[in-house]
């Protein structure tokens, strides 16, 4: 007995991951390993602001709609790497600006409301989903 | 900074953004579908702070007086003035205040692939007619162009082809740039 491939991949209902192996790699490499930039910069926003805010990226989504743009593959994770970082960056030398003093306080405030912060990654444009 | 040279793109729109949602425990941050420019990141994420809890910017910001301030009062200005068609010599709101790492840069071949203006080589001095492009589909146009509309005149013994009456240009070589960089 034989079985239609496609009908095969309806029973797994798993979804294809579509994302070249290039990329998987750099996300191995350049963003879950524990010595990617990213962590420095999370672990030094920490510091400074007493909580953890993780990053969550949905990255075969995010690879989905810009692939694109980026004809050079290994280009993908670190240039979406380097705007996650610039996040923490940024916020972190807010924390330390004096002029920002009354914004930080305020966010301290909302902040402590809730024990796990998470930072969403998301596409803007979600109409470009196929 | 290779791509704030386009004349297209607003920066205003085409930059990450950073919303915040307290009631979920979580910022937002949205990736645009264009092009990301690192020097409008940084100071976009400026503003978007500014605005997190507001909605609208605070005015403590104005009394400090570092490049990051610069910058936010700069990308404040109204819209028009970074959605101009033409090329702009750089302000000060468009230096840098972080380049990009280098492995965020394409390989050379690929690096000016997705910028304007293209670059495109000529050479009529010979033939058949040699054409460089920086622009590969525009390359593949150009061929499908000439391809459609040469003639070979049947009473010439070259075979040459033609355009017209009696132009004598060939059909174009198509060359990929690849080896100009």
């Amino acid at each position: 007995m034989s079985y239609n491939p496609l009908f095969i991949h309806l029973c797994t209902y798993k979804p294809i991951d579509h994302r070249p192996l290039k990329i998987r790699a750099d996300i191995r490499d350049k963003w879950d390993s524990p010595k990617a930039e990213i962590h420095s910069t999370i672990a030094s926003l920490k510091q400074t602001l007493g909580y953890k805010i993780v990053p969550q990226v949905q990255w075969p989504l995010l690879y989905n709609v810009l692939r694109e743009q980026y004809a050079d593959k290994g280009t993908f994770v670190p240039a979406i790497s380097r705007v996650v970082e610039a996040f923490y960056e940024r916020l972190s030398a807010r924390l330390e600006n004096e002029a920002t003093a009354e914004w930080t306080d305020q966010l301290l405030g909302e902040l402590a409301k809730k024990s796990k912060w998470i930072l969403e990654i998301e596409v803007r444009n979600t109409t470009y989903l196929q | 900074m290779i791509h704030s040279l386009k004349p297209s793109g607003p920066n205003s729109t085409g930059r990450p953004k950073i919303t915040w949602k307290g009631a979920n425990g979580a910022f937002y941050l949205e990736i645009p579908s264009s092009p990301l420019v690192i020097a409008n990141v940084l100071s976009g994420f400026d503003q978007d702070f500014d605005c997190l809890f507001s909605g609208s910017p605070s005015s403590s910001l104005e009394n400090d007086d570092g490049w990051a301030e610069v910058n936010v009062v700069e990308t404040r200005a109204p819209p028009s003035v970074s959605t101009s068609g033409s090329f702009q010599p750089p302000q000060a709101a468009s230096i840098p205040g972080k380049l990009p790492v280098v492995d965020a840069l394409s390989r050379p071949t690929e690096l000016f692939k997705a910028t304007t203006p293209y670059v495109l080589m000529v050479d009529a001095s010979s033939l058949p007619l040699n054409i460089h492009g920086s622009h590969e589909p525009s390359l593949q146009l150009l061929a499908s162009y000439l391809k459609k509309w040469a003639k070979t005149n049947s009473n010439d013994s070259l075979k040459v082809r033609t355009f017209l009456s009696d132009e004598t240009h060939d059909l174009t070589r198509k060359h990929d740039n690849s080896d100009l960089y």
